[in-house]
């Protein structure tokens, strides 16, 4: 079960672009790509160095700071087990 | 004097880093065909830049939402090939080959600061000559293809005449280039590339350090490769200013003694003169003359091949006109004389793609080549 307790890691399988503010994800392993609007990619550009999701959620709540807690922990931790279904990140 | 027709104009002010913007809107409301502009575009490999550029003017929203849909494409394709080179320089790493990467992600890297900047189709990969077997076999273990049947390796008159071999990934349909020369021995041949793997630099991709030649060895090899094809793409122009922006302190005296050791300096300075006079490139610190009047016949030349991209030329007609761009670009009358000679007379790719003799009967070869070049030309000439 996710939860702010996880740690993550992004495999060096996975490549990653920003485009006309979309972020494109291509996993070399499978070679399919995946697209992520522009709130997605700010999540992923927070994610992406930042293995210790409380560390994640503590920055996406300074950057988003009208939005409640409870949504931007709600929505990054669907958005990691997207991720993961994915094999675009891994648990640590 | 020749004008530069208003799509190259575009494309030029397009790939410049300090755009004039009342120039572009000039150049953008003369555009009478905007299909005939993306191909060029992508013909001279410049199409990231010029859709960074145009997409921040007032163009229709149709052709927009092209340029957008291609350089998504390109994009994509450029994420594929990175991906698939850090996997293959692994490969080549921890099956003890020495290698280095050349062109695609890494000069876009290196050159542009991301991999998708630049336009490129394919990998270029750098082995040694004594490795080009193992090579070989390895690509053929991990399910890649090629055209080169493996009893080519053992032709010295192969290796000594051509410079790489194709391989396609069933996996990814990646097309690579495994170098053991980089350039074929009738253009240039004086570059030692046991040295040249010797002297390299790292390159960073999405976290690996990949093996690339150093800055100065970088620079020369990509006026020689401009140079070779007539700087008939843009792209290996814009290549050379963006690398030079990024590399302020390239050692110009080891640049030059490289260049004269591998008799390429009127290639150099080509290089520079065209870089200095379209993307107003500072040039000021190297020792190159630009001031040869044969530089001056040169330029006339590419922006012949510039203005006349996506016209539909003959074979003959092609090869003739890089004959003599590669005629005028040897630095001496010897040089000149010794690439018309070898051009000409000496047994080439072509002949021993016809058929792989054994070492005693190279002689052969001599025999086939006016067999096979009548037959080619005149065969084209009576279609």
């Amino acid at each position: 079960m996710l939860t702010l307790d996880t740690t993550i890691v992004v495999p060096d399988t996975v490549f990653v672009q920003t485009v006309d503010n979309e972020t494109i994800i291509l996993d070399s392993n499978t070679q399919e790509y995946f697209a992520l609007n522009e709130i997605g990619g700010i999540f992923w550009e927070v994610l992406k160095d930042t293995p210790n999701l409380t560390q994640v959620y503590t920055t996406l709540k300074e950057h988003f700071d009208d939005a409640g807690t409870f949504q931007i922990e709600q929505d990054l931790l669907e958005f990691v087990e997207a991720l993961e279904e994915k094999g675009l990140i891994k648990i640590a | 004097m020749i004008n530069l027709s208003n799509e190259i104009a575009l494309i030029i002010e397009c790939c410049k880093e300090d755009q004039d913007q009342n120039a572009i809107t000039k150049y953008i409301n003369n555009i009478s065909d905007w299909d005939k502009f993306r191909k060029l575009s992508y013909t001279h490999g410049v199409f990231p830049l010029i859709y960074k550029t145009l997409k921040n003017y007032s163009i229709q929203q149709e052709q927009l939402q092209q340029l957008q849909q291609t350089n998504l494409e390109i994009v994509k394709k450029n994420m594929l090939l990175t991906s698939e080179l850090i996997k293959v320089m692994q490969l080549l790493e921890d099956n003890g080959i020495e290698a280095l990467a050349f062109k695609g992600p890494v000069l876009s890297q290196m050159a542009y600061g991301d991999v998708v900047s630049r336009q490129y189709v394919d990998l270029d990969i750098l082995v040694k000559e004594d490795d080009l077997k193992k090579t070989y076999n390895l690509f053929l273990q991990n399910e890649y293809d090629t055209k080169i049947e493996s009893e080519y390796l053992d032709n010295e008159l192969f290796k000594q005449k051509n410079s790489d071999i194709q391989f396609i990934s069933q996996k990814s349909n990646v097309l690579i280039e495994v170098h053991w020369k980089l350039f074929r021995s009738n253009f240039a041949n004086k570059i030692d590339l046991t040295k040249t793997l010797y002297m390299s630099n790292l390159c960073n991709l999405n976290g690996q350090n990949i093996k690339v030649f150093s800055n100065e060895v970088l620079f020369v090899y990509l006026c020689m490769h401009g140079s070779k094809h007539g700087w008939e793409r843009i792209e290996w122009l814009v290549d050379i200013q963006r690398f030079l922006a990024n590399y302020e302190n390239l050692d110009w005296n080891k640049i030059y003694n490289l260049a004269k050791m591998l008799e390429c300096t009127l290639m150099v300075s080509l290089g520079l003169y065209l870089c200095n006079k379209y993307f107003a490139t500072d040039i000021l610190t190297t020792n190159f003359s630009i001031k040869s009047p044969i530089i001056k016949k040169l330029e006339l030349q590419t922006i012949h091949y510039w203005n006349d991209s996506l016209v539909k030329q003959s074979e003959v007609e092609r090869n003739y006109k890089k004959f003599i761009y590669h005629y005028v670009l040897n630095d001496t009358l010897y040089l000149k004389m010794k690439f018309v000679f070898n051009t000409s007379f000496s047994i080439n790719n072509g002949d021993i793609s016809t058929i792989n003799l054994p070492k005693g009967l190279y002689f052969m070869y001599y025999f086939i080549k006016p067999i096979r070049l009548m037959s080619k030309y005149f065969s084209k000439i009576f279609k």
